[in-house]
This record gives C-alpha cells, structure tokens and sequence, in this order.
C-alpha cells in the first residue's frame, strides 16, 4: 500500500496529539508548517520525523505535493489555511471548530464544492466506545422515535489562557463538541434555538461562560442543553451527562459509563411495565484524532466518505453561532447552517 | 384544644390523601361537597365520618359555619370554590394549581384582601424532609450566592381522566410544583422566561405533556427546567432531580434520596481541590399534606401566616401561566407578579 503524504500546519499543543497517530499510520510527514518556525523544527526534533519545517505553507504544497494537510492551526486561522491547500488540490482534515464565522466556514464549503476536494472536521469526541454505542442504539430504533433530548454539562475549570478572556468560551470552545455529538448519536438536525448565555456572579472568566439553550429539532424533538464552564463541585462529564427519550423508551449516557435504558413493555398502569434495554458491545478501535485520521485515509483508499465532512459538519457549527446569535438578539432564531 | 370544623369539597381521588390527616388532627368534617353526591356519600362511607353529604357548597357554609374549607376540586372551579367560601366568612385550604389564569388567581387573592381570611394553597411537595435539608443548606449560604439551578423531571405516567385531556398537563398540573420548590429551596424569585411546550410524537395526552423552559431570575440567576410526562423508561423523582450551583460549591438532590455536594477548598489547579458538603439530618415530621394542614391549624390557633399564602403562591402559578404564554408567542416574556 502507497504511503499517504501529509502536511501538518500548526505545531501548537494540539500536534502532540495527532502525531502519535499519523506515526502509527505510518502516514508520510513530509513538512511540518507554523508561523513560528521553531515551533515546527521542535515538533520534527521531538516525534523524530524526517520533514521540513516551514513558515510557508503555499511553497510546502507546491514542492511536495502532500495527499492532505492536517490543519491544527487556531481556529482564525482555518478559514485561509483549508482555502489555500484545497485550491493547491489537497485534500484536508482539520480541527474542530471548522471556522470562527459562518462565511468563512460557507466559503471552506464551497472551496471544496469548486475544487472537489476532500474537506472534513475533526470532531474527535465523535469516535468513542460510549458515543458509538448510544448512536447504535437509537439510530437503530432502540427507544423509538425520538423526542426528547438533554444535555448537562457542569464542569470549574481554571484554564488560565485565552478562554478566560475570550466571549462565549462555552459555548464557541466546548458546547460545539456537545452540539455534535447530539447530531452524532441521534441523527437529528438543528432547526431552531433559544440560547441564554450568561457569566455567573464568582466567574472567574470575562466571557459567558454559562449557557441554557432549548433546540428545536427536526421531526419535532426538542434538545435542551444546560452548561457551565464555571460550576464548581459535583462535576459531570466533559461529554456531558445525557438523556434521550424515544415514543418507546429512554437511553441515560452520563460519567462516562455504559449507557442504560429501559423500554415500554406492556399497556396497563399508571407506569407501564418496563424492560432492560440492551447495550451492543463496543466495536470502536480508534479514538478521538485517530478516528478521525483512519476516516481520512479510507477516503484516500476507496473513497468511503468521512461522518464530519464539511456539508456535515456545518450544521454542528450553525448551531454554536445561532445559539449566540439568539442570545444577543433575545429572542428565538433559526439555525441555518447554508444560506 | 378546640375541634376545628371543616368542609371538604371535592370528593375524588385527592381526598383519599386529606381525609387522614384530617382524622389524625381531629379536625371535624361536617360536610362533603361534590357535583356528585354519590361521590360524597361514598367518601363520608369509606372514611366513617360524621358529615353531611351534600352538592351545595353555600348551603353548606351557612348551615355549618366551618372554619376552614379544604378545596379539593379540579383547578378550574378553584376559582369559585374558594371566592364563595371566603365571602362566607371561612378560610381556605386549596389544592394546587391555585387557579388556571392570573386573572382568577387576582380574584381570589382580592376576596382574601377583602375579607381578611386566609387563603392558603396546599403546595404539599414543600413538606418533605429531604427537601427541607436542601432548602437549609442552600438558604445557609453554604454555596455562596446560588447563580444556576436545574430540574429535570421525565416520567411515564398514564392518569387517565382530565390529566390526559386537559391543555398543558405538564406546566399546569405538575411543573407549577416543581416551580414552586425552586422558590422554596432557593429563595429565588422569577423574572422572565422563554418556553417551548410541546406534545412529543406518540404522546398520550392531548395537551402538551413536555417542556423546556429558561428562567431568568431576580438577581441574574439563570433556572433551567427540563420536563415530560411521557417519557417512558428511567423515571426521575415525581419531584424532579435537580442541580444548585452557587459561587462555592454545587448540591445535587436526585432520585428522592438525600442531597450530596461538594464545597470548593484550594485555589490551585484546573480543577480546583473540593470538599464533601456537609448535610444535615432531616428534622420534619409530618410530610405532603399533612404538613400544609399542620400549617393552616397552627394559623387557626393563631400562629404566623403559613407557607403558600395565595400571595406568594400566585408567583409559582405565575411561573406555570407565563411558561405556557411565552410557548404560545414564541418568545421570552416578563413573569407577572401578584401586581
């Protein structure tokens, strides 16, 4: 099998986690491209590659050609850099989130519709055991049509650094994870949403770093999310504590166990007799960036599209900038992920 | 001790939970009012009491004079029941919702006003122990200042009769309680909310039997409640499951069973070092409807005014009617105060 060519754009924190496995992938590092050049050599020094380093992104593209590029640059950043190797005719996996704007992640859309190359997200908490079993099960009918789903995320994270200054740190830097992850595991879609951000008295950030927003769903359901990145005590988990209601039973998923449900099965009584849902057993090899990487290179293989593709993806993304959107607006807005 | 003397009206189901702590308070029911005087006469027989059956409640008031009525009919006579039997010079004890429009509920506390007798609503869900100790730790400023507080409440439950018929069986007939011990545990007061009600496909009721609802509260608290009834599998507690955060800590209170929650210690650290909080020993002794009839006694022999006088408890019905109101606009809305 051909050894697959890639640039890494942004040696940052972020790349310990992703060299790992490009290496285990026996993928071809062939450059390593940050705007601080020592950053990159130190990355090249540290994970023992045989790459260039670079400042230069356009020349790296031009002289080696790579099948993809992983873009683990800033969020501001991901805009110009997917544009830029897509138009090179290079495919790319990029970092979550996909865009700091809904332009600019329109246009990355349409840089890959006009190119016809390959654009996907890493949306690294998509590729988990616990994640891949609830999908399972409700995708598979498991609980009925889906009605109902919630979402608690209570966390006191003293981060120091950027997300202490930044606006709307939860829901721009984590809520996106939760918000996919609800698309993930039920197969719904986004059509409306009422958001309160807000920053509780004792926050130790200048953002809003809490939030509670009601989302209108397709087929009617509703999904209701409750976050704070400043809640101390009690915490729950960094996936959040779920809750999903079918017409015939509910799924619970939350510290991060094995997720339980129960089922109607019977027709008498004020409660209804109610049987054990059983869980699949989990099948997911490849977490987190791995995942996402081992989707890349089976589109480079035999074309098998990637869950977090681009036109996928945005719809993740629509519902983080609606739910501020309606925050600033107070009031009720549709989320519309393509104008 | 004097006797007290009361009526009862409404003679269904509910009564079955009155007419003991009635007996075991002494209390003499000299009648039993219902638009079915089978219903009536059935009670009077099951229980072995010494009261007159009878389908005229101002009959009944000028014959017997009670002291007190115990309203026990379907909130939409409330209004009536209570404004009659105030008029006639006697207190009421009536069952929650306390009306089904703040218009009513504005009549009734204006009679109360003008005849200087107590009208108060039996909000029975305050008188538990487990809820009291919530109540002490949160109101001891344990956590520091309380910025977030959540309820979730998903139950199956099949009640059959005006339940299933009625509009916003959810907000009306059981939200208004768990709104209610928001503000009993919490102290805090609303002031505005956004809600989507809805009917989740293959619901039961013919009302909307589900709901999400952001409170917005005074002082910047932010209250999130998520809610249905037809929610089959993985019940929470009929009093909801719920999370405080305050600026020092979280108590999480869930399943019915005792509270728990951590204090922050150490400032130090992503996660911040925590402490379990500690929680005190349940102390009341009688609990649900016997409590809220404890109360209403204690007043007739001169004690303070109770818990859930209609003034204050037109606030958590003004929670329920503003909740359903906002649903029906679509947008956020101010929660009328008793003005």
């Amino acid at each position: 099998m051909a050894r697959e060519r890639a640039v890494v754009v942004g040696a940052g924190g972020i790349a310990g986690a992703w060299l790992p496995p490009l290496k285990a992938e026996s993928v071809d590092i062939v450059a390593v491209v940050d705007v601080r050049l020592s950053a990159a050599e130190q990355r090249i020094e540290e994970y023992g590659l045989d790459a260039e380093a670079s400042t230069d992104l356009n020349a790296m593209l031009a002289k080696h050609g790579p099948d993809f590029i992983v873009d683990l640059t800033v969020p501001e950043a991901h805009c110009e850099v997917t544009c830029t190797a897509l138009r090179a005719g290079v495919h790319v996996v990029g970092e979550k989130p996909m865009a700091s704007s809904m332009e600019e992640a329109r246009a990355m859309v349409v840089a890959a519709e006009e190119t016809g190359k390959l654009y996907m997200v890493s949306q690294s908490r998509r590729w988990d055991n616990m994640h891949d079993i609830v999908r399972r099960v409700v995708l598979g009918g498991g609980i009925g049509a889906v009605t109902t789903v919630d979402c608690d995320f209570y966390i006191g994270a003293h981060f120091g650094g950027f997300r202490d200054v930044m606006d709307s740190p939860l829901i721009l830097d984590m809520a996106i994870h939760h918000f996919d992850l609800a698309r993930f595991m039920t197969g719904l879609d986004p059509v409306a949403v009422y958001c309160k951000e807000f920053n509780p008295k004792g926050s130790w950030y200048r953002g809003d770093v809490s939030a509670t927003a009601i989302f209108e769903m397709t087929d009617g359901a509703v999904f209701s999310y409750r976050g704070s990145w400043c809640a101390e005590g009690c915490h729950t988990s960094w996936n959040g504590d779920w809750r999903f209601i079918g017409d015939g039973g509910t799924l619970v998923y939350d510290h991060d166990q094995l997720p339980h449900g129960e089922v109607v099965a019977g027709d008498e009584g004020f409660h209804r007799p109610l049987a054990k849902l059983v869980m699949p057993e989990p099948r997911v090899e490849y977490g987190g960036m791995h995942g996402a990487l081992r989707e890349m290179l089976a589109y480079l293989r035999d074309g098998t599209m990637p869950q977090t593709e681009c036109h996928d993806n945005i719809k993740s993304l629509a519902m983080v900038f609606a739910a501020i959107e309606s925050n600033t607006r107070g009031e009720r807005v549709p989320v519309r992920a393509f104008e | 001790m004097a006797e007290e003397r009361a009526i009862v009206v409404g003679a269904g189901d509910v009564s079955n939970a009155w007419f003991p702590p009635l007996a075991a308070e002494g209390v003499r029911v000299a009648a039993v009012v219902d638009i079915r005087l089978e219903a009536a006469r059935a009670q009077i027989g099951r229980y072995g009491l010494e009261a007159e059956a009878s389908s005229d409640l101002a009959a009944m008031l000028g014959k017997y004079s009670p002291d007190v009525v115990i309203d026990l009919t379907v909130p939409s006579a409330h209004c009536e029941v209570t404004c009659t039997t105030l008029r006639a010079g006697a207190h009421v004890l009536g069952e929650k919702p306390m009306a089904t429009s703040l218009g009513d509920a504005r009549r009734m506390i204006a009679a109360s006003e003008e005849t200087g007798r107590m009208f108060m609503v039996s909000q029975s869900r305050r008188w538990d122990r487990q809820r009291d100790v919530v109540r002490r730790v949160v109101r001891s400023g344990a956590l520091g200042a309380v910025t977030m507080v959540n309820c979730e409440f998903c139950v199956g439950v099949h009640p059959g009769g005006f339940r299933e018929e009625m509009a916003s069986p959810l907000l009306l007939d059981v939200a208004v309680h768990h709104f209610d011990l928001l503000r009993f545990m919490t102290g805090l007061e609303p002031a505005t909310v956004y809600c989507r009600e809805y009917s989740p496909i293959g619901s039961w009721f013919r009302g909307a039997a589900a709901a999400s609802a952001v409170f917005e509260m005074e002082g910047g608290a932010v209250f999130t409640y998520v809610g249905s009834r037809c929610a089959e599998g993985c019940r929470t507690s009929r009093s909801g499951d719920w999370r405080i955060v305050g600026t020092q800590g979280t108590v999480v209170y869930e399943n019915d069973e005792a509270p728990h929650g951590e204090l922050v210690v150490g400032d130090e650290g992503i996660d911040r070092p925590v402490t379990p909080l500690s929680i005190p020993s349940p102390v009341l002794e009688f609990e649900g409807m016997h409590g809220a009839l404890r109360e209403m006694l204690a007043y007739l022999r001169g004690g303070p005014v109770t818990q859930c006088e209609c003034h204050d408890n037109m606030r958590s019905l003004a929670m329920a009617l503003s909740a359903i109101e906002s649903s029906a606009r679509g947008e956020r809305v101010v929660v009328q105060g008793t003005g």
